[in-house]
Formats: C-alpha cells, sequence, structure tokens
C-alpha cells in the first residue's frame, strides 16, 4: 500500500499520533502508575520493547496464518495471545538482568498485557494496512509517544503536589485536564511534518 | 493448601446495583476504563453503542466467571478470565460488522480493545470470582451501565458542543452557535471527562486527597 | 487438591469452548459480513450519481439496485461508474484512490453527462486527523465540490483547492483551514483521476 514512508508513520506515532493523546489507549496504567519520573521512564522502555516485538510478531501471524486461512475475526484473540506470552517473556529477562527494575516496577509488568496501548496498535496496524517496516515503526513511535507522555505526566505530576488543588478536583480530574491540556500542546505538533 | 478462591459473605442484590451505578462506580471511583471512554464519545451514537457492548460483554463474562469459580485453578484464573472476555467480545464483534456495519467501522478497534478494558477484568477479578452467578450478572450489569451512563453524558457533551447537533438534530444552530471544534477532538475528551469527575466528586462531597499525591 | 494435569485439563476444556463457540459465531456471520464489505463501496456510487436508494435497505437490496442502475465500465485502465437509470442518466463516477497524507484515501468524483460540471463528491475512506484533515468526509465540504467545473477559466482541465475563502476561478474551490496538506494531496487524487479519465476518452 502506497502511503507515508516508516520514518514518517515513526515520528507521527510519536508526536501527532500519538497513541495516548490522540488515541486514547494506555492510559489506565499510565495514571496509575506515573509517579516518578524514574519509574515511569522504566515502565515507558518495557512497554515499547513489548510494543515493538509484538508489532513485528503480530505482523506475521496476521499476514501468514490469518489471513490465508480466513480467520481474521479471531485476531483480538490470537494478538493477546501473544502479547501475553512475550509480557511472560519480557518479565523473566528484567527479573534476571535487572532485579531493582523489576521490583520498582512491580504489578504494572504484567499488567502490560491489558495495556490498550499494546493491543490497540496491534489493530491498528491491521485497519492501517501497514507493512512490516510500516509496521515496526509504528510500533517503536508509538511505544516511545506513550513513554513522552507517560515521564511529562509523571514530572507534571510532582510539581501538581505542591499545587493547592480545589477539594473536587483532586486526583483523577485533575489528572485527566493536565492530560488534556498536554494533549492540546501535541495538537500543535499537527502539520509539522510535509 | 487450598486451591479454590474464599467465598464473601452474600451481599444483596440491590446493594449490588447501586454500588455499580454510584457507589463505586467504575469510572469515577475506581478510576478504571477510561480508554475507551474517550475514543468514541465524540459522537453519542457510537457511544451509545460502545456503552452497550461493554455492558453486554461484563455481564455476559462475570456471569460465566462465576460459573466456573469453583473450578478454576488459581494460577491460571487470569488466563481463563481474558479468554473467556476475548470470546464475548470476539462474538459482539462479528455480529455487529453483520448487521451494523457502518457502526463497526465507525468505531473501529475500539470494540477489541473492549478486552483490555480495565473494568471487565477488574470485575471479574475482584467481584465474580467470589460470588454467585446471579450477584455477578448483576454486578457486571450495573457496572457496565453505570460506564455506559457515563459514556453517554460525555458523547452528548462533546457532540452537542462540538458540532451543534446530536444524532443528527440540530439544537444548537449555527446562526449564533460556533461550533467549538475541541470538543470533538483529542483534548476535549480528556477535558471533558475531567470536568465531570469533579462535578460528581462535588456532588459527593468528597475528593479531598483521595489517592492523590 | 487440585493437581498440575487437573490444570491442563481445565485449560484444554476453556479452550474448546471458546473454539467452538467462536467456530459456530464465525461461520454464522462470514456470509453476511462479506456481503456487507461489497456493498460498502456501492452506497458511495449510488449516492454521487443521484439514484434514490433507501438508506437502511440491506447490502442485498444496494446490490440489486447497483446492478439495475449501474453501468460498469472497466473498458480502460480504470473503472467507471456511469448511470443508466434511477438517477442522473449518463452522470459519470470515477474512482479517486491514492496517498493521502497519513494513509490511503479513497472516493468517487461524479461528473455531469457533459463530462465537465462536478455533480457530487464522496470522500468516504482516509486516515486523516479528525478535525481538519478528516473533514475531508464531511458533507459541507463536499459540498462545495457541486456544480464547480472541472475546467479552468482557459478550458484545461483540473481542479484546485485554495485557501479559505480565495475560491474565484470557476475550477477552484475553497479547502479546510489547517488541513493544507491534506487538501493538497487530494487535489492531486482528483487531477490524476480526471487526467486519466481523459487519456482513455481520447481515441
Amino acid at each position: 500500500m502506497s502511503g507515508p514512508s516508516a520514518l514518517l508513520i515513526f515520528i507521527a506515532a510519536i508526536v501527532t499520533n500519538n497513541i495516548l493523546l490522540t488515541n486514547f489507549l494506555g492510559a489506565c496504567s499510565f495514571l496509575a502508575c506515573s509517579r516518578r519520573v524514574g519509574t515511569a521512564l522504566g515502565l515507558g522502555a518495557a512497554v515499547t520493547t513489548v510494543m515493538a516485538c509484538t508489532t513485528a510478531i503480530n505482523w506475521c501471524v496476521y499476514q501468514y496464518v490469518l489471513l490465508p486461512m480466513d480467520l481474521r475475526g479471531l485476531r483480538y484473540i490470537v494478538f493477546i495471545a501473544v502479547i501475553a506470552a512475550f509480557v511472560q517473556l519480557a518479565e523473566m529477562v528484567i527479573e534476571r538482568f535487572s532485579p531493582s527494575l523489576y521490583y520498582a516496577l512491580g504489578i504494572f509488568l504484567p499488567l502490560i498485557t491489558v495495556n490498550c496501548a499494546v493491543l490497540g496498535v496491534c489493530l491498528f496496524m491491521v485497519i492501517r494496512a501497514y507493512d512490516f517496516g510500516q509496521s515496526f515503526a509504528y510500533g517503536v513511535g508509538a511505544g516511545l509517544g506513550w513513554t513522552l507522555a507517560i515521564v511529562l505526566m509523571a514530572g507534571l505530576r510532582k510539581k501538581m503536589s505542591y499545587s493547592d488543588i480545589p477539594g473536587p478536583f483532586r486526583g483523577l480530574a485533575i489528572n485527566m485536564i493536565v492530560t488534556g491540556v498536554m494533549a492540546m500542546a501535541f495538537l500543535g505538533f499537527a502539520g509539522m511534518v510535509k | 493448601m487450598s486451591d479454590a478462591t474464599p467465598q464473601l459473605p452474600k451481599q444483596g442484590a440491590r446493594a449490588t446495583l447501586v454500588d455499580g451505578l454510584w457507589r463505586n462506580h467504575p469510572v469515577s471511583v475506581q478510576i478504571l476504563g477510561i480508554c475507551s471512554a474517550l475514543a468514541v464519545t465524540n459522537r453519542l451514537e457510537s457511544a451509545l453503542v460502545m456503552g452497550g457492548a461493554l455492558c453486554l460483554v461484563t455481564t455476559c463474562s462475570c456471569t460465566m466467571v462465576s460459573l466456573l469459580r469453583r473450578y478454576v485453578p488459581r494460577r491460571v484464573r487470569l488466563i481463563v478470565e481474558v479468554a473467556v472476555i476475548s470470546t464475548f467480545v470476539i462474538i459482539f464483534d462479528q455480529f455487529l460488522k453483520a448487521q451494523y456495519y457502518g457502526m463497526s467501522k465507525q468505531l473501529g478497534p475500539y470494540v477489541g480493545l473492549i478486552i483490555t478494558n480495565c473494568i471487565v477484568m477488574g470485575r471479574a477479578e475482584a467481584f465474580a470470582l467470589n460470588h454467585p452467578p446471579g450477584l455477578a450478572a448483576l454486578d457486571g450489569l450495573a457496572n457496565g451501565a453505570g460506564y455506559a451512563l457515563v459514556l453517554a453524558v460525555i458523547g452528548l457533551a462533546r457532540e452537542l458542543l462540538g458540532t451543534g447537533a446530536v444524532m443528527g438534530v440540530t439544537l444548537l444552530s449555527a446562526d449564533w452557535y460556533t461550533p467549538n471544534r475541541l470538543c470533538v477532538l483529542g483534548p476535549g475528551a480528556f477535558l471533558a471527562i475531567g470536568f465531570l469527575i469533579a462535578l460528581v466528586n462535588a456532588l459527593r462531597r468528597r475528593g479531598a486527597g483521595e489517592g492523590e499525591a | 487438591m487440585k493437581s498440575r494435569v487437573y490444570t491442563l485439563l481445565f485449560m484444554a476444556a476453556v479452550g474448546l469452548a471458546c473454539g467452538t463457540a467462536l467456530a459456530v459465531t464465525l461461520s454464522l456471520t462470514r456470509g453476511r459480513i462479506a456481503t456487507n464489505e461489497k456493498a460498502d463501496g456501492l452506497r458511495h456510487v449510488l449516492r454521487v450519481l443521484g439514484i434514490r436508494f433507501d438508506p437502511a435497505a440491506g447490502p442485498e437490496k444496494l446490490l440489486s439496485v447497483f446492478r439495475a442502475c449501474v453501468e460498469v465500465d472497466d473498458s480502460g485502465g480504470a473503472v467507471l461508474y456511469r448511470c443508466r437509470k434511477g438517477g442522473a442518466v449518463g452522470a459519470v463516477a470515477l474512482p479517486v484512490q491514492g496517498p493521502g497524507l497519513w494513509g490511503e484515501i479513497r472516493g468517487l468524483v461524479a461528473l455531469e453527462p457533459d463530462m465537465r460540471t462536478i455533480r457530487a463528491v464522496s470522500f468516504y475512506q482516509h486516515e486523516e486527523t479528525p478535525g481538519l484533515g478528516g473533514d475531508i468526509s464531511t458533507a459541507w465540504f463536499q459540498q462545495r465540490f457541486e456544480g464547480r467545473s472541472t475546467l479552468d477559466s482557459r478550458g484545461r482541465r483540473g481542479i484546485r483547492i485554495v485557501r479559505v475563502p480565495g475560491a474565484r476561478g470557476p475550477n477552484e474551490i475553497d479547502g479546510i483551514t489547517g488541513a493544507t496538506m491534506t487538501c493538497r494531496k487530494l487535489e492531486t487524487l482528483i487531477n490524476e483521476a480526471l487526467a486519466r479519465l481523459d487519456r482513455e476518452a481520447t481515441p
């Protein structure tokens, strides 16, 4: 399919089509986890790796297994199975090589499996009929974009802890509003790519 | 070391219903399922279909998980939950494509993303595993309905303020109302839900440092 | 005391149950979905050619209306849809397809029987930014094309989508503020389709 180049998709996934700020995916773990910049970065790195690898694997599975056998409707269950298996693998690798990160991330690591963004990226790749290169670029870019959003949010929440927020707004409400303002800022990137 | 999940004391049906719809509302209190809440609410129609979908899937999945609760080994319960939820989502998605194709295209991948929706998994894990099928179904229904209600309200607000019309009926005519395009774009969704939650908190006279910082 | 064997058996049973449910569902809906997909694009062809049809009609009805009223001409390189009856008889719809800014844009441009004036357009599939470039699929943007000429004041073929509110010439159309690039891509696609039409028309 002719269309934007892989590089364009990669850049777009970070700024103009940010998976969290534009497509609203991955907000749950984003909101619950983003309290420290360090942890946010670690989680972001893990999510990016998972996204990159699972888009690659799922693309192959879709092209060479699901399409030829006319089982497109099963893609949801197959994709999530691949993601779950991969996250399990990633968990074992992280526990082995960086126990400190493993304990810092805690429950959020296995929860990457049900992170809407990871499944969402695979589904978008199918809808937009990307080829392999485009899909991989999209996976990496989306992961980086999500990481960017979560790191920014962690920093902002740290600052907000010193602010005097009105009662009803404390907690989720102000987080959503701040995310909305961030999304507005990111809208400004539209048109940056020719 | 028993492998069966512990059974909690019985809870009344009415309490379950109220919990889901207000007291323990999935979105504003439990802080769950924000993702799809935002993506499809740019139009009321899609918001309603999505809300209905989630309600249906949650009710069915919770009922099924509850029916299996005495037999599911602890180690694999998450996998079983995902399998059950995925099956129901696929069934719904296929029927939507068959009967209501236009809407299926509009909702895009977001129907499939119900699988990862925290509410469905959350209720299955937190409630359905420990309660009999009748209550589990009711809980699923209540949470789903509460969620659908939020989607409908946000969808109504965004479509009305963003385009001046709702489901084809122009309520705010273009003569005097300039549609606020921001509402149907991304940021509008985040802002809408932020203000809605603040409103709900204010109505509840809570919101003082609820899990913040 | 539940053992590993039990776990495995349980998982197998769950797998089997889910698999059966899914297999049944897929086989039940497969045919209908295929018809839906086939009929999906036809709706737009019928609309731009002014052929009356019931908006709530099912895909089979649409297919039959299409077969009765539209003549598909694929003698040249590209496919043309000519209205036979039931609408603007003699009008021709050209498919418009190609890269937009973020993904493929698909649409139709319908010309009056004089092959010069635009009757209606429909850009029904795209990946453009919602609220900006995405507005090419809205009625208010597509209406701007109606009645415009595809020839400029000197008789050369081609339309131009210009910055709001600058449309002056017979073939100029107001674009969308904030979606200059999408409009530029769209303009290219439409002109390519028109050029193709001319190439195939000249014997």
